[in-house]
């Protein structure tokens, strides 16, 4: 009986968490792997994973950066898999296209491909930053990397794409 | 603090808060820091890809058996929705609806509430007390404390014929509003957009908290503190 009560909880307990989250999930894989498909992929993939370990996420009001790390890692594992090919801008996919399709306005589809261009290293830490409103010490602590080196590449993405703004 | 500093400073956070003075003396920074912040707004939308409906893949049993319950606090993460709010509909022009049109769905409904609490736009570092505050929000139907925000407006509203605590918040760019709603369960968040607010309605249990701002509202950060201050009681 226990048991049952544990195992619906639990199930309860996952369905809030994707429910709330899917959004961020998804906007997260979609902008590490530049294809909309892929994204798909990796957030099933996450969610499987989220699911399976959910036991060790103690603390609820963790369930974002806990999930997003999952996405992270799950991203990673399928370009591992996959061994990917540097996307070629001029030679998408139709997945990968749909992610510069999106609204019919001009000047954001400007800008979404001059994100899309943006170098991985500059892109995630403006995607957490801006979509998913993490500091700059949780950005630092999510990629690994020191506060210092998140704030160079925030300003180095941001000079980028006004760059490409004015330049269009 | 030189321009070159703020600069670098402001291109990394657009919501940096200088302390120096140096902003307050400099044309051009004061310039600079319009244009990023007015970059980064459009980021944020460029950003926010349409998301497909929820799909959650089939889930192997897994022995809970050995697994110790969490305790209380594990209901539901509550969420705070603010909803930024009349103020901002009045200055910005967000759409004002009449009252008896019959809204479509819940976030119309949101969107649509906003502009008839104009005392929620206010503007004012005048906290509301705790006594108003748990007179609006029963302890039958959720705790909040106070640390989502400085929080100056507090009403019983109704939406779809059911009570609904509406609180508002003081953000960076104006009033949060924050809509708590028991009763309207929402399978998955829903983005809200008003011509100059922007928001979302977050699935918490059985029900669901609308949160509004302005489009330069960090809103992210809002719902973060708001999920650690609001728990619902059922």
């Amino acid at each position: 009986m226990q048991s049952s009560n544990n195992a619906a909880e639990r199930r309860q307990r996952f369905d809030q968490y994707v429910a709330v989250y899917h959004q961020d999930m998804y906007r997260y894989a979609a902008w590490l792997s530049r294809d909309k498909a892929i994204a798909e992929d990796v957030v099933q993939e996450a969610m499987l994973r989220a699911w399976k370990s959910l036991d060790a996420l103690r603390d609820q009001t963790a369930a974002k950066p806990w999930l997003l790390t999952i996405v992270r890692r799950e991203n990673a594992r399928y370009f591992e898999r996959k061994r990917l090919e540097t996307v070629d801008i001029d030679n998408l996919t139709a997945s990968q296209a749909a992610l510069l399709a999106e609204q019919p306005d001009e000047e954001l589809d400007d800008l979404r491909q001059a994100l899309y261009e943006l170098d991985d290293d500059y892109r995630e830490p403006l995607v957490l930053q801006v979509l998913m409103g993490y500091s700059t010490t949780e950005i630092a602590e999510q990629m690994g990397l020191k506060q210092g080196a998140v704030l160079t590449r925030l300003h180095r993405a941001r000079a980028k794409l006004k760059d490409q703004m004015t330049r269009q | 603090m030189n321009c070159e500093q703020y600069k670098a400073a402001i291109a990394a956070d657009p919501s940096y808060d200088d302390d120096s003075g140096h902003l307050n003396e400099c044309a051009a920074c004061q310039s600079y820091r319009a244009e990023m912040q007015a970059l980064n707004e459009k980021i944020g939308r460029a950003l926010a890809l349409e998301v497909p409906s929820l799909e959650v893949p089939n889930l192997p049993d897994i022995d809970t058996s050995n697994v110790v319950s969490l305790p209380l606090r594990r209901v539901t993460p509550v969420w705070l929705a603010v909803a930024a709010t009349v103020a901002l509909a009045a200055v910005f022009g967000v759409r004002i609806l009449s009252t008896d049109i019959e809204y479509e769905s819940l976030s119309d409904q949101v969107l649509a509430h906003l502009d008839g609490e104009p005392m929620g736009l206010r503007v004012t570092d005048v906290a509301i007390t705790d006594e108003r505050l748990f007179s609006v929000v029963p302890a039958d139907v959720a705790h909040m404390d106070h640390g989502a925000g400085l929080i100056t407006y507090a009403q019983s509203c109704d939406i779809n014929g059911k009570p609904v605590p509406h609180l508002v918040i003081q953000g960076e760019h104006g009033p949060i509003t924050i809509l708590l709603m028991p009763h309207e369960y929402v399978a998955e968040a829903i983005e809200l957009n008003g011509k100059n607010v922007s928001g979302v309605i977050l699935p918490v249990g059985d029900g669901s908290i609308a949160i509004i701002g302005s489009r330069k509202e960090n809103l992210e950060r809002v719902r973060n503190s708001v999920l650690k201050s609001v728990m619902w009681s059922t």
